[in-house]
């Protein structure tokens, strides 16, 4: 297994042209990002998350929709990286350890949100004091710590395979196990919203198997967005071949995972009941927005990904954005339409704690979007992101994630 | 700053544990017994240690009728809580949301804290404020006193007062110093419709035991006795709260309820059913339903010979009733004395008809109640000939076409009212306009002609009873005063004329207290605009920064209810109320009678004033009289409650009109009086139309709200108002717990009336008349009667955006009842266009 | 077993919010926040009817926690800080557990029954009212009706329950088929709020 995928491009002396002072000044920036959004949390914890948009009617926000969207990312990366090892194909080997370190850098990412969603990060310890193994949030934390000590694990057993410290066999091994855990993590990030039965958009047992084709579209857009990019950047050196397979599965990811929403749809409008207003709300009520830029963007990039004469780098990486985008405007759907219809929506008494926009009643609340975040919220989350990319660049920088010689 | 005073709120975490184990304890049984008192010995001392808690009986006081009684709750000297205490009647126990918010009243942040005077140099009304010393606020009102009394007479110095706190100390002290003054009274004219068409028809009740009901009726725990409760306009679930639980108990009995009411109210959205009513026109439909009595010949004739003055005759000349004396018998002598003019009574007994010959009534078994007498040439006929002249002329097609309620229901309304006993509940809200008086004759007149009256389950009326005192001399050591008592309706008038009871009144200083006339009286404009600055001098004693407290030149702070001790001695339980005293007053408050007695003392009437609040009470409620009626200031200490009226509320209810005895000059039921006087003297005289006009009732429309009035076609809507759930007038208007459920002004509004003037759910709109504007968010409601508004009323000027709904009503009113007409109004909606700044 | 629990009669609550004053009050509740609310059944607008004048209807309902016997948010809460209390049935709540992670508020499906303190406690009034055993408020954590725990604890019932001027509140023991509300349920037509979704709460409005 020493076959050599540099076929197209030819050796550049990549180090040379990465690095240097475009990184360090990309670190910098992501450090400093980090730094005004950790004194954005210190404002957000002191103040309170009054200065959220989120309220008791809708009590989760940008953060959680962050964090689903990331587990989605984390775990794409993964999927790609390690599928072709675990079923021994011939894969991306090139790619393979970047896409681990950015899964990490996602995983890492999406705890940050539940972090600083949190009223009380300081009681963080209780989870592994006094844990309630039947949450779902449980589970989830669980699962994602395992997830992240393998991913790490398996970054590392790819280095050391490199170096011939560890076997192949080794490290087909832990690929499966990172494999099911990838899955296993979305599943139940799934679950901490598909088992709640208040929630007529939720409580779907499609809500699993959809989070994964959702995490492998965007996994698989975010891993061929970076690795051009990469490559454009001189850091590492792509086969065509590779990012034509690649294209291909992002185009079948995309198509299932459409498939699932217009499943999901359909059983949900069919009998005619409460679940029309879920399709009405989605399709021409206030989330309607982010419900067309999914449904157009996922279409288009699927079509450059399938049509052969449009997969050129500029247009796959425009896919693959347009992919990120469109699912995490589904996560949006998901988080804010989980809030958007009441169970209960008598006329009672509000305050300014009830709901973003209590002072309009509880039918002015619903006449737009019921949440929607505020700046602070979106320097927080800036923020996150900055850590994210701080991680991301110190880890192209100092650690060996360069294609080796005989990689896959 | 929150919570109590450890993290588990005085429970450390190992009683918190024990606390659990005791639920525990306390689950197991709560099940078998329907109160878990029986536990209470689980809840080991220490745990609680009730934090050194005392609980105090107060009585809640402002007049939603309620007194309520209240535990109030002391920690470290400050109440915490107030819960509800039990009432000696267990069918009245009873709180509500603001009897439960008490707390937040009492340390409202907006609560007068000290004396303040009229910042120098600025205007009335202008907010601006200087703190002065209790000291100087005294003397500087005691000097104003002697100066214009000396100036414009002792009358040009007057008190105001309205239903702000019905209790004894207050009362007494102002009283006193009133009388010894010599100082005018400028009384309230609210609910006086109904009071002055009741006392008309129906007279006043005394009882043994010195109470006056004033509003009389059958008492509400009587009500589950009659087959159907008909409310007439009378919004019991929002304004008499205590009384609902008793008309669901009927229901849930088989009574039925019936509510006619212009507004789908909470108690009509419960009723069998509801007949909605064009507003103002409740007489047109009592009158119909007396008409189809009379057609299915339902009257109770045996009552109406008995009871009322139908057989009595009247002159066609003089419109009086005939008497012996009409047929050349002198009058008798009768050696009793009449206790109030001090004459001796005269006996000259009303003649009725027997067999066509005139028999002294007190002679007549069965007197007829139709029949014509020829009196030496003067034409006489029974009064019942000139009540079914008038019931005839107003058919119950006529009454459905203005009344715009469908003949069938109409008719329906009269079987469900010939089937007797029906408890007729009658509210506030049909004699809110200048005919009101006569809807309220009407209701008894119906009820009379059916004999549905003086019988368990059978009433018409309101019930609310004040004590009149036990003969205490406490509030004129000296004789009454000799100062003007002057409606408060009318005072404008009397500013303007400078004359009242044909003599010069130069009324020049105003001290209100427990009222705030400027926000709960007709007309605001009348109130800034003319009276307010026609006087010297202007004080007003309350705990809040009130409209009327907002124009006066002193606003001295009270203590609260709970920070003195007093006997509440009114309401609708009819019964005197022991309120303790709980903590001592807040900031520089001071009780009213304090307050009075360091001002007498000031004015030189030192000697007058030398109890202290305690003493004052007992010297009102110890008399000869009050020990021997058990209702000396010891009873009232020890019992808390103790009826006014005989009876027990619960097996022995009070029964309005008893037996048939009416509190009349004939002791009769007076459908028809010989000589209408007015409740109160004003600055007008009855015309002899109105005169003949309020010999029985008589149905005329009201003064503006009347699609017949040229204003009508200016201004189509009617503004009604409702009482506030969530204050009572203009009580709790600040209290900052409430507002959380009811935060600004709104005006409910029929989404008809508002599409067609571009008006959209939830905006500001203003109403308006020529007469004042008013500002609210406008609520769309269906439970409003298209072409009516309705606000809830109470709303200090400065909450809204601009301007305030008393200052779209008027001080108009009807001369005989004297009262202010609230619903009476018209107006229009626009948009409102202005902005916050 | 106990399973306590309130029985409502929605055909005679009159929308006082008493016990929705009570329950503020007595549980020292921070401004904003409101764990019992009253609710219109009609018209977009508070005390709004539904239909066209004068053809209409109106209902309310009172709403707290439904101290349901399968509670959704016990389920889901990472560390027990919402719990079912085995001896009672009452589902409380542990202010000094809580995380803030809200996955509790989400999972009720009664919407608004559960309430976060999005801020530091504030008080209009500058002091605490209410019972003094009732815990002390904190930022950032969920809380929700506890059933008047600490009055329960001295054998009263609920706040809410003593004041309701319309006697239409009624508490004690399911699982007793003597108690008042055993005998309620038994004799009169009622219903449970959203039934389907499976919690199987332990109020019960009678209708
Ligand atoms: N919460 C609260 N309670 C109160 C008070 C308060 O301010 N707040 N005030 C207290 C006082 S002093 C009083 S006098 C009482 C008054 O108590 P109520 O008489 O019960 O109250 P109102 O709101 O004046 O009017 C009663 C009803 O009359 C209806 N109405 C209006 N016009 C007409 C009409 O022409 N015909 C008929 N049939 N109905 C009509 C109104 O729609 C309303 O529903 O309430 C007492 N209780
Ligand atoms: N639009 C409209 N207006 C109405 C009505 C209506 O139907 N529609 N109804 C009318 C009726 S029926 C009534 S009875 C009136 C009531 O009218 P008011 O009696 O004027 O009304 P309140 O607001 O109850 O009381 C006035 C003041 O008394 C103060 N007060 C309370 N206790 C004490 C005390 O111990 N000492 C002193 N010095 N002050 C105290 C209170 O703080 C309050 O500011 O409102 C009338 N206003
Ligand atoms: S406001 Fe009236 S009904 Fe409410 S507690 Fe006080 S007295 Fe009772
Ligand atoms: S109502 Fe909601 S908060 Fe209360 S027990 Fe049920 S699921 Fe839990
Ligand atoms: S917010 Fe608190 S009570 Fe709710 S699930 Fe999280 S930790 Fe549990
Ligand atoms: S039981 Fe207690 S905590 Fe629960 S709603 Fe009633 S008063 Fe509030
Ligand atoms: S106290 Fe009783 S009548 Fe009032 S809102 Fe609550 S349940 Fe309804
Ligand atoms: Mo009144």
């Amino acid at each position: 297994m020493s076959e050599n995928n540099r076929a197209t491009t030819s050796p550049k002396a990549p180090a040379a042209r990465f690095g240097g002072k475009g990184l360090n000044v990309g670190i910098a920036v992501a450090a400093i990002v980090t730094v005004v959004g950790l004194v954005l949390w210190g404002v957000q914890l002191s103040g309170g998350l009054a200065q959220t948009g989120m309220r008791n009617f809708d009590s989760w926000g940008l953060y959680i929709t962050c964090f689903m969207f990331l587990v989605g990312l984390s775990a794409g990366g993964l999927i790609i990286s390690s599928v072709p090892k675990a079923f021994g194909m011939k894969g991306f080997g090139g790619i393979s350890k970047v896409a681990v370190w950015t899964s990490v850098c996602c995983t890492v990412l999406a705890i940050g949100f539940v972090v600083v969603d949190l009223g009380q990060p300081l009681r963080l310890w209780e989870l592994f004091a006094y844990s309630n193994l039947g949450s779902p949030l449980m589970w989830d934390i669980a699962v994602i710590a395992i997830y992240l000590i393998l991913s790490v694990v398996y970054l590392w057993a790819t280095l050391r395979a490199e170096a011939g410290k560890v076997s192949q066999k080794a490290l087909r091994v832990v690929s499966v196990i990172a494999l099911v855990c990838a899955v296993l993590v979305h599943s139940v990030t799934a679950w901490i919203f598909g088992l709640q039965q208040a929630h007529e958009f939720w409580y779907t047992a499609l809500l699993a198997p959809w989070f994964v084709t959702s995490a492998l579209v965007c996994g698989t857009a975010l891993v061929l967005v970076v690795v051009i990019a990469l490559s454009k950047a001189g850091y590492m050196e792509l086969a065509q071949e590779n990012v034509v397979k690649m294209a291909k599965m992002l185009g079948a990811f995309v198509c299932v995972d459409l498939y699932f929403f217009a499943c999901d749809l359909l059983t949900s409008a069919f009998p005619g009941g409460s679940g029309t207003e879920v399709v009405d709300m989605l399709v021409s009520g206030p989330l309607a927005p982010f419900f067309w830029v999914e449904i157009v963007g996922c279409a288009l990039a699927a079509v450059v990904c399938f049509v052969p004469k449009l997969r050129t780098n500029p247009l796959l990486v425009a896919a693959g954005l347009l992919a990120i985008i469109g699912i995490f405007c589904k996560r949006v759907q998901l988080l804010v339409g989980g809030f958007q219809i009441p169970n209960i929506d008598y006329a009672g008494v509000m305050t300014q704690y009830s709901v973003t926009d209590w002072a309009a009643g509880m039918a002015g609340a619903y006449q737009g979007m019921v949440y929607w975040p505020t700046p602070l919220e979106f320097g927080v989350a800036l923020g996150v992101f900055g850590l994210g990319a701080l991680m991301l660049l110190l880890g192209l920088k100092f650690l060996p994630l360069k294609p080796a010689e005989n990689s896959h | 700053m929150s919570g109590a005073n450890s993290p588990q709120g005085g429970l450390t975490r190992r009683s918190f544990l024990k606390t659990t184990a005791a639920v525990a304890g306390a689950a197991t049984v709560v099940g078998g017994a329907s109160s878990l008192t029986a536990l209470a010995e689980n809840y080991s001392a220490g745990q609680v240690e009730a934090q050194g808690e005392q609980i105090f009986r107060g009585v809640c006081r402002p007049n939603c009728f309620g007194f309520c009684h209240i535990n109030v709750h002391v920690r470290d000297g400050r109440v915490t809580k107030t819960s509800r205490a039990e009432y000696n009647e267990e069918c009245y126990n009873r709180i509500c949301q603001r009897g439960l918010s008490h707390v937040h009243r009492i340390y409202d942040p907006e609560r007068v804290q000290y004396p303040m005077r009229r910042a120098e140099g600025t205007e009335r009304g202008a907010g601006e404020w200087e703190r002065i010393s209790w000291d100087e606020a005294l003397t500087e009102i005691a000097d104003k006193i002697k100066s214009i009394q000396s100036e414009y007479g002792e009358g040009s110095v007057a008190f105001l007062t309205a239903s702000g706190n019905q209790a004894s100390g207050i009362t007494s002290a102002y009283g006193r110093l009133q009388a010894l003054l010599n100082a005018s009274s400028i009384g309230p004219c609210l609910d006086m419709g109904s009071y002055y068409g009741m006392q008309a028809v129906a007279g006043l009740y005394i009882s043994p035991l010195m109470g006056l009901q004033m509003w009389e009726g059958n008492e509400p725990t009587d009500a589950k006795n009659a087959k159907t409760i008909v409310v007439w306009g009378a919004n019991i679930t929002d304004a008499q709260v205590q009384n609902w639980h008793l008309v669901k108990e009927a229901m849930q009995n088989g009574t039925k309820l019936v509510v006619i009411d212009p507004v789908f109210t909470q108690i009509a959205s419960k009723a069998d059913k509801w007949i909605p009513i064009r507003p103002g026109s409740d007489t047109l439909l009592k009158y119909a339903l007396m008409n189809i009595v009379l057609e299915k010949e339902a009257q109770d004739i045996e009552f109406l010979q008995q009871h009322t003055v139908a057989p009595f005759l009247v002159r066609s000349d003089t419109g009086m009733f005939v008497r012996r004396s009409d047929t050349g018998v002198e009058p008798t002598a009768t050696g009793e004395m009449n206790p109030t003019t001090g004459e001796e009574i005269m006996l000259d007994p009303y003649m009725v008809l027997v067999d066509g010959e005139l028999v002294e009534v007190t002679e007549a078994l069965t007197p007829a109640i139709e029949g014509t007498y020829d009196l030496d040439g003067v034409a006489c006929r029974t009064a019942y000939e000139l009540l079914k002249e008038e019931i005839l002329s107003h058919s119950p097609e006529e009454a459905s076409k203005l009344t715009e309620i469908p003949v069938e229901d109409i008719y329906e309304l009269a079987d469900i009212c010939m089937d007797t006993p029906v408890y007729h509940y009658e509210g506030y809200g049909p004699q809110a306009y200048n005919n009101g008086a006569h809807t309220t004759m009407a209701g008894l007149t119906l009820c009379a002609l059916l004999g549905n009256l003086g019988k368990p389950g059978a009433s018409y009326g309101a019930f609310w009873g004040v004590h009149m005192g036990l003969g205490s001399t406490y509030t004129a050591p000296n004789g009454p005063s000799t100062g003007f008592s002057i409606p408060s309706v009318d005072l404008k008038n009397v500013v303007e004329k400078g004359q009242f009871a044909g003599k010069k009144a130069d009324i020049k200083m105003l001290w209100m207290y427990s009222a705030n006339p400027l926000n709960t009286h007709t007309d605001t404009h009348a109130w800034t605009d003319v009276i307010i600055p026609a006087m010297e001098y202007v004080v007003v004693a309350d705990s809040a920064l009130t409209d009327s407290a907002r124009y006066a030149d002193m606003v001295l702070p009270i203590a609260q209810w709970f920070e003195l001790e007093e006997v509440a001695n009114a309401g609708q339980c009819s019964s005197l109320h022991y309120n303790e005293k709980a903590i001592e007053p807040l900031y520089e408050s001071k009780p009213d009678t304090q307050i009075v007695t360091e001002l007498a003392e000031k004015l030189g009437l030192g000697q007058y004033f030398t109890l202290s609040n305690e003493e004052i009470l007992e010297e009102v409620y110890n008399t000869e009289l009050g020990t021997a009626l058990g209702m000396s200031m010891n009873d009232l200490r020890e019992k808390k409650q103790i009826r006014f009226i005989p009876g027990d509320a619960e097996t022995d209810p009070h029964i309005a009109y008893k037996d048939g005895a009416f509190g009349t000059a004939s002791g009769r039921f007076e459908f028809y009086r010989e000589m209408p006087t007015v409740r109160a003297a004003t600055t007008k005289t009855p015309t002899p139309e109105e005169i003949d006009r309020d010999r029985m009732a008589h149905w005329f429309p009201p003064l503006e709200a009347w699609p017949e009035n040229e204003l009508y076609s200016k201004y189509p809507l009617v503004l009604m108002s409702e009482r506030p759930r969530y204050r009572v007038h203009s009580q709790w208007f600040n209290t900052p717990l409430l507002r959380e459920i009811d935060p600004e002004p709104f005006v409910k509004i029929n989404p008809v009336d508002a599409e067609a003037r571009g008006i959209t759910d939830g905006s500001y709109v203003e109403c308006f008349n020529d007469r004042g504007t008013a500002v609210a968010k406008a609520v769309f409601s269906e439970a409003i009667r298209p072409g009516t508004l309705l606000y809830p009323k109470g709303w200090q000027l400065n909450q809204h955006k601009a301007g305030g709904w008393s200052l779209l009503s008027s001080t108009e009113f009807d001369v005989f009842a004297v009262n202010n007409n609230f619903m009476d109004v018209l107006c229009d909606v626009r948009v409102w266009e202005g902005s916050d700044e | 077993m106990t399973r306590l629990g309130f029985v409502i009669d929605k055909k005679s609550c009159i929308a006082c919010h008493a016990c929705a004053v009570a329950c503020k009050v007595e549980n020292n509740l921070p401004d904003g926040i409101w764990w019992n609310r009253i609710l219109t059944e009609g018209g977009d607008n508070m005390d709004t009817p539904d239909g066209t004048y004068p053809n209409l209807t109106m209902a309310n309902i009172a709403v707290a926690c439904q101290h349901c016997d399968n509670p959704a948010c016990v389920k889901v809460c990472p560390v027990g800080a919402t719990y079912k209390d085995p001896d009672t049935g009452a589902v409380r709540q542990d202010y000094d557990k809580c995380i803030g992670c809200r996955m509790c508020m989400s999972a009720c499906p009664y919407t608004g029954v559960r309430s976060f303190n999005w801020e530091e406690p504030n008080y209009a009034i500058g002091q605490a009212m209410g019972d003094a055993d009732v815990p002390t408020h904190q930022k950032h954590v969920v809380e929700k009706c506890t059933m008047c725990w600490h009055r329960l604890a001295k054998g009263l019932e609920p706040a809410c329950v003593e004041v309701c001027p319309a006697r239409v509140r009624y508490f004690g023991d399911f699982d007793d088929p003597n108690s008042e509300v055993s005998k309620l349920i038994r004799e009169r037509e009622h219903t449970k709020l959203l039934e389907n979704r499976g919690t199987n709460p332990s109020v019960y409005y009678l209708v």
